[in-house]
């Protein structure tokens, strides 16, 4: 008699191990940033490492739990409330272990990885979904591509959230033209504003492919266009916040610390969104 | 050995004299063949030449070292291309009239050199104290001198621990940050806003003593560098010297557009930067941050243009603010620096003396060195003893009767097929592991690859010549052999590359020790014997030589011409005084063979040449190889990398594969 594993267990339990060790590596980044030692920032890089590899054995673990339905075979739970946020959540964490393993800047640790423990709170701290088939709406592979199309391109502006309250802080510390020490820690605002140019470009398409096909799967079902609720008219705001700094960085003057604003109300527009949509009453409410 | 330190710097003399002392291309040669050639009495040798400081540190014996470096370094300068030739060794070399800054020479030893070194890896002895350049400049300067061949294990340790101080000094304390003239904190915020300023434009408003400081400082930077100045003339002169560009005034707006980093030092009585010019600027650079550095007094850029969005502004005042703090937080990390240097040099000191003192009081009986019992293996270890013996300890000899003594009448190519390399080493190893003996002397050539376990090479002596030399019944040279000439050599390499010089020669098996090959000459069995030149000289017998032939013409085998001393591992103290024999340049020719024969692989039997040597253009290894039937044959050589020399032997060997 084969001994099915308690997956729920599992990934609840590297849901924990992850919360700890982005933990861990924030207050690492955090210490790097006042000492500077390369060993510290080694080590954060060390604990960020096995943080996306828990996130990513936690939402593993997840799927294979609700595999355990035959109706669920071979599907993600991309679509599900859960799912989402670890998906998210890893996606952060592992952009952000790529941008340092090749920039080796440290600060962004410490402005985005409070992010990412607030998505690995969702699953931390609400209660672990019941064994049950997946509604048509989960199953549906549109969903779930745009679904991951949106995941990516949320980890990215994150990202590049985390690069413009790094420039704004560096901007702030110029203008009072007295050094602060841990400012020395900061990356340059030149180079902070050519990683949010590259990230919003990479984003804005994904996100703009997402929002295009959720559309035309409300159209199919619904036969509406979006705009009747919080999470689509968000969609749109945060489209149109991130595409208007696109064309005026390109053609207009947006850079440096006006680029560095843009991203961060879009970062905002981004943050209401998905807490607003839980509390209305619509088709997309993720808790 | 002590290591003894000579040179100058920007605290000793102006510019003018460093450059007249700085060691480029033509005079490292000259520095590697005085080296060489023992002119600098120096086992180990590391030169560190840059803009500040030229500094000559050697591993010797003190008195004859330190004259001997001042002596090259105060010698004429290099200017019209005729080879350089040092003044005798004394205190007047210090004050050579033709040479400007030759009197400000400063040299040290011992520790104080050590100290000298700790300060300049950690910054503390540069212009811009703790500045993160000369760290690298000093592990360049160390690995031009690994690869070149002339470090030893002292120099490799003192200037790899010096360099671990160096980064442990930067990372534990702020001596490398903040900025200590206005011209390098405006560097340092322009670094912080653009990052890598080799990709920044720097525009230089004005051509006067402060724009001077700034494109000096830029330029270490590698910043593209532009100065407009009111007078061209000026400005064009400035350019120059920094390979600048000059534009006129009237440019200053598309320049300004152009520009990341602005500084401003006019003596003009108004602003020449307003905010709506600076407002257009923007305009133009599409929003990209742009730093303003006003140095002038009175103020050239309006100050409101500071308000402008992704425009930065510092003016004089803030930017000497800033100095001021650095050089009081500078003073408190000095001292950490230097608290930091006293322990780990501390460190490094007692390991160097370990290292270079022996301890002979240490040994309670006198040491007993084994060796084989022929002439020449008693010759050799008679030299060691005589070293052993000034290093203040007392030695014997036993000698050990090895497989290769019993069975002399055998083949060479006999006994290694029957018993592998080491017939004439495993008696003596065997009594070395059994503590019947501390030493034992070996002819390079006779040791197999790999030593037995618990086993080291403690020490090469230094190389003796390790040619071939022909010895002829009538001292003629082998050009003047008579045709069909018998040619007794018991190598087949020898055999091969010979007949190449001379091929109507006949040849014939020699086996024995130097006596019986001599003898077998003088009887006629032979015309000719050929052998090695080190075993003529050790036995005095360099009057017998008719002809040494050059390595070119035929490569000496693996190890010829060299002595090794073989010690246990566990036998520490015995270690510690047969490092005191080492040859530092013997060693790495020795590795270098070594490395290549293991890594070749092959029989015994394969004729094979290798040869090490190095010179003024670093090592340079020649190989003769050939298949055992001698059909095929190679000739190689090349240039070996001695700080990546594993790899490089790796390379070779795979190169020589592909030709064979």
């Amino acid at each position: 008699m084969c001994i099915i594993p308690d997956f729920a267990a599992v990934s609840v339990l590297c849901v924990r191990l992850a919360f700890a060790v982005t933990l861990l590596a924030l207050a690492l980044g955090i210490y790097f940033i006042f000492y500077r030692l390369e060993k510290i920032f080694k080590a954060a890089l060390f604990a960020l490492g096995w943080a996306a590899v828990f996130q990513a054995a936690a939402f593993l673990a997840l799927t294979l739990f609700f595999w355990q339905v035959p109706g669920n075979r071979y599907l993600t739970p991309l679509n599900t409330p859960r799912g989402m946020m670890l998906a998210l959540g890893f996606c952060v964490n592992a952009l952000l272990l790529a941008l340092e393993m090749r920039r080796g800047t440290g600060l962004t640790f410490v402005f985005v990885l409070p992010w990412s423990l607030l998505m690995l709170a969702v699953p931390l701290f609400f209660p672990a979904p019941g064994l049950e088939a997946f509604t048509l709406q989960a199953k549906s592979a549109l969903s779930a591509v745009h679904n991951f199309l949106f995941i990516v391109s949320y980890a990215m502006f994150i990202n590049a959230f985390g690069a413009s309250f790094s420039l704004l802080l560096s901007d702030l510390e110029l203008r009072t033209r007295k050094p602060h020490e841990a400012a020395f820690a900061l990356p340059s605002i030149g180079d902070m504003d050519r990683l949010i140019w590259r990230l919003v470009s990479i984003g804005f398409p994904l996100f703009l492919g997402g929002f295009l096909l959720a559309s035309v799967q409300l159209y199919i079902k619904y036969s509406r266009l979006p705009g009747s609720d919080v999470k689509e008219l968000g969609a749109i705001a945060t489209l149109l916040v991130y595409g208007v700094y696109l064309v005026l960085r390109k053609y207009g003057d947006w850079r440096g610390t006006k680029a560095a604003w843009a991203n961060v109300a879009g970062f905002i527009l981004i943050i209401a969104t998905l807490l607003l949509s839980s509390r209305a009453i619509a088709y997309h409410k993720f808790f | 050995m002590e290591l003894v330190l000579v040179g100058l710097s920007h605290k000793t003399c102006s510019v003018e004299a460093r450059e007249a002392f700085s060691i480029g291309p033509e005079r490292r040669r000259l520095l590697l063949r005085a080296m060489l050639s023992g002119g600098l009495a120096a086992e180990e040798l590391v030169w560190v030449s840059t803009c500040n400081r030229v500094d000559l540190y050697a591993v010797g014996k003190k008195k004859g070292c330190e004259a001997a470096l001042i002596g090259f370094l105060s010698g004429p300068s290099l200017g019209d291309g005729k080879p350089e030739e040092a003044p005798p060794p004394g205190p007047q070399a210090l004050k050579a009239p033709d040479k400007p800054g030759a009197g400000h020479l400063y040299s040290k030893t011992g520790r104080e050199a050590l100290d000298h070194l700790l300060n300049v890896a950690c910054g503390l002895d540069s212009m811009v104290v703790g500045e993160n350049e000369i760290l690298g400049q000093l592990k360049d300067s160390y690995y031009g001198a690994k690869s070149a061949g002339i470090t030893g294990r002292l120099t490799n340790t003192l200037f790899q621990r010096a360099i671990g101080v160096g980064k442990h000094v930067r990372a534990n304390t702020k001596i490398s940050q903040g900025g200590r003239s206005v011209a390098y904190v405006a560097v340092q915020y322009a670094g912080r806003i653009f990052g890598d300023l080799a990709d920044a434009k720097v525009l230089l408003l004005g051509a006067g003593e402060m724009a001077e400081a700034a494109a000096a400082t830029f330029t270490e930077k590698k910043a593209g560098l532009t100065i407009i100045n009111r007078t061209l003339a000026a400005g064009q002169e400035l350019a120059a010297r920094f390979g600048a560009q000059c534009l006129p005034w009237e440019s200053l707006e598309e320049a300004l557009a152009a520009a990341d980093v602005v500084l401003v030092s006019t003596a003009a009585p108004e602003p020449v930067i307003t905010k709506d010019l600076m407002k257009k600027i923007m305009g133009l650079r599409h929003g990209n941050p742009i730093f303003l550095a006003d140095i002038s007094v009175p103020r050239n850029i309006q100050p409101e243009t500071g308000t402008l969005s992704n425009v930065y502004l510092y003016n004089i005042d803030d930017l000497e603010r800033i100095v001021a703090e650095n050089l009081v937080q500078l003073s408190g990390e000095i001292k950490k620096a230097r608290e930091i240097i006293d322990v780990k040099g501390a460190e490094i000191w007692e390991r160097f003396l370990q290292d270079t003192s022996a301890d002979p009081a240490g040994f309670a009986a006198p040491l007993v060195i084994g060796t084989r019992g022929s002439r020449l293996a008693l010759a050799q270890t008679e030299i060691i003893c005589g070293l052993v013996r000034s290093e203040g300890a007392a030695i014997e000899q036993k000698i050990i009767k090895t497989s290769g003594d019993i069975f002399l009448d055998d083949s060479v190519e006999k006994l290694i097929a029957a018993d592998g390399k080491g017939l004439f080493v495993k008696e003596i190893e065997r009594d070395l592991l059994d503590g019947g003996i501390k030493l034992a002397m070996h002819s390079l050539k006779d040791l197999p690859g790999e030593l037995a376990e618990g086993l080291q090479i403690a020490a090469y002596l230094k190389r003796e010549d390790p040619r071939d030399a022909i010895v002829t019944r009538t001292g003629c040279k082998l050009a003047e052999l008579p045709p069909g000439a018998r040619i007794a050599t018991g190598s087949q390499r020898r055999r091969l590359q010979i007949a190449k010089l001379k091929p109507d020669a006949v040849f014939g098996p020699l086996r024995g020790n130097m006596d019986t090959r001599l003898a077998k000459l003088d009887r006629g069995d032979c015309d000719a014997i050929v052998v090695a030149y080190a075993a003529l000289k050790r036995l005095g017998l360099e009057k017998r030589i008719a002809q040494v032939f050059t390595p070119d013409e035929v490569v000496p085998a693996p190890g010829q011409g060299i002595i090794a001393v073989e010690a246990a591992t566990s036998d520490l103290q015995t270690l510690r005084l047969a490092r005191q024999l080492d040859h530092p340049r013997t060693r790495i020719c020795a590795e270098c063979e070594r490395l290549f024969l293991a890594a070749l692989g092959g029989g015994c039997a394969t004729p094979l040449g290798a040869y090490a040597e190095i010179t003024e253009e670093g090592l340079l290894f020649r190989v003769f190889w050939s298949a055992p039937d001698g059909k095929k044959r190679l000739n190689y050589e090349t240039y070996i990398d001695c700080s990546k020399m594993s790899e490089s032997i790796t390379d070779l060997v795979a190169r020589i594969k592909q030709l064979v």
